[in-house]
């Protein structure tokens, strides 16, 4: 039930895309598409695109920029940044540790933009420009200003404090199409601090929960690059993107579709120099057993047997498009040597949650 | 016979087939969502190429990300020119590897187990 509580917590999210650890800018351009392919898909909120690509750059970089490298070991503070895409609005949250001065600097920035107008805005904007005048960290605040305008909307922040020096600033941007009304959803600023509090202390690097359909994992693969996870391109961190691609895979095949869409999560976790790699969906309960037997099944094959079954598909079996038949699954337990678990939880009369786990 | 030639995508491989001079090869990634869509004039070419092979054929594997589907249909290729060898051409396998990339090794020692062609695994 675990996995399945995790999914609830971002239960009204039609998508939600968290990212924790270190930052590259080649990145941006991932998370960027992906996000572009789900609002592209919502006439509530189509013409808000460009700005919101242009405010996941700003938070990106917000990320990199403004952030102390903390010393000694992990504090459990990471660099961190959430999409949450709901019916009616995109909700951008970034979170970087900052230091004392940084968090004076910002408090009263926020405060005073907060405060202004979009015409009051724009003239900051342009007096700021002209005057020159850059702060060590590059912008003036300039970033935040931009924010505050494209988002038109105000910013919402929260400082957690990691010990006397240092904070963890949550920055979060609400972009919404004014036109398609109020907005029903609201992402609270302290349900998101909790969240991503729940991923940290779980060692998640990536989460993705949403929509599994075929459009949509050719976007979710191709955000998937080697690079993703900045580890190295061979070895655990390898094993565990070649898994991720094979539960996608395996969810956008055989999950059950609800209303249209084929909802599921995914997460990599890295912990004590091991990945975790979970995915969930729902299935019928009318092939519920028959997944159960299966997969109970291939737990209990010797790696050997694992090995002589994958051979025994690979070259003997016909590959068609309902899926190649359970490759897929016994290339999970071919990596992972044979430690993975799963679950299946009876939601209703007609559906169950499927969860897998596998261990790298 | 025209070459093909299809430039890669974060999700699909380089394809650089030259059927006239009998020269084939593949690179990059392959995790398409769907690899029938990606991989069905691929393997059409394979075939038209199989009716009127050149005496030598050269195929280079150099991939570093593929999935299980991919896997499928390289699987399939191969046995496409299974059916070619030693009658009407001579085919020799190149698969290309880092020398520390086990996944990628692996592939390619399962691939020259059972594919009987010459199939040599290239460390780089």
């Amino acid at each position: 039930m675990d996995l399945y509580n995790l999914y609830r917590k971002f239960d009204k999210d039609k998508i939600c895309l968290s990212y924790l650890g270190d930052f590259e800018d080649e990145i941006t351009h991932n998370i960027i598409e992906l996000s572009d392919f789900n609002i592209q898909n919502n006439n509530d909120l189509v013409k808000i695109k460009g700005r919101v690509s242009f405010l996941i750059a700003e938070c990106f970089q917000n990320v990199v920029r403004h952030n102390v490298d903390m010393p000694g070991p992990k504090t459990g503070s990471e660099k961190f940044f959430q999409v949450n895409i709901f019916p009616d609005l995109v909700c951008l949250t970034s979170a970087n540790p900052v230091d004392a001065e940084t968090k004076k600097f910002i408090t009263e920035k926020i405060s005073q933009l907060n405060s202004l107008n979009e015409e009051q805005l724009k003239d900051l904007h342009q007096t700021l420009l002209g005057s020159g005048s850059i702060n060590k960290k590059g912008g003036a605040g300039l970033g935040l200003i931009e924010m505050a305008r494209k988002s038109r909307h105000p910013l919402r922040f929260f400082f957690k404090d990691i010990d006397d020096r240092s904070s963890e600033f949550f920055l979060t941007l609400e972009v919404i199409n004014k036109k398609a009304g109020e907005p029903q959803t609201a992402n609270h600023i302290q349900d998101i601090v909790e969240n991503y509090y729940t991923l940290a202390s779980r060692h998640i690097l990536l989460l993705y929960k949403g929509d599994f359909t075929k459009e949509s994992v050719n976007s979710i693969n191709e955000m998937l690059q080697p690079n993703l996870l900045k580890t190295e391109t061979i070895g655990p961190g390898k094993r565990a993107m070649l898994v991720i691609l094979e539960l996608i895979q395996n969810i956008s095949k055989h999950g059950t579709s609800i209303n249209g869409s084929k909802n599921g999560i995914f997460f990599i976790a890295f912990e004590n120099g091991h990945y975790n790699v979970s995915s969930g969906n729902f299935i019928d309960n009318s092939n519920a057993q028959k997944i159960k037997e299966r997969l109970g099944a291939l737990q209990k094959l010797t790696v050997d047997e694992v090995e002589k079954q994958y051979k025994d598909v690979l070259f003997n079996e016909e590959i068609s498009a309902a899926g190649n038949g359970s490759l897929g699954l016994l290339e999970i337990s071919k990596l992972s040597k044979n430690k993975f678990d799963f679950s299946i939880h009876k939601i209703d009369e007609e559906i169950s949650f499927l969860e897998i786990n596998v261990k790298l | 016979m025209e070459k093909l030639i299809i430039p890669a995508t974060t999700t699909t491989p380089e394809i650089t087939f030259d059927g006239g001079r009998g020269d084939f090869k593949m690179s990059g990634r392959s995790f398409p969502e769907n690899v029938f869509e990606f991989y069905a004039q691929v393997l059409a070419y394979i075939d038209d190429y199989a009716r009127h092979p050149q005496p030598v054929t050269n195929i280079e594997f150099n991939l570093n990300y593929f999935n299980t589907a991919s896997y499928k249909i390289i699987v399939k290729m191969l046995l496409s020119f299974v059916k070619i060898d030693s009658g009407k051409t001579k085919v020799s396998i190149k698969w290309i590897c880092q020398k520390d990339d086990i996944t990628i090794i692996e592939k390619g020692e399962e691939l020259k187990e059972y594919i009987k062609l010459n199939f040599e695994i290239v460390y780089q």
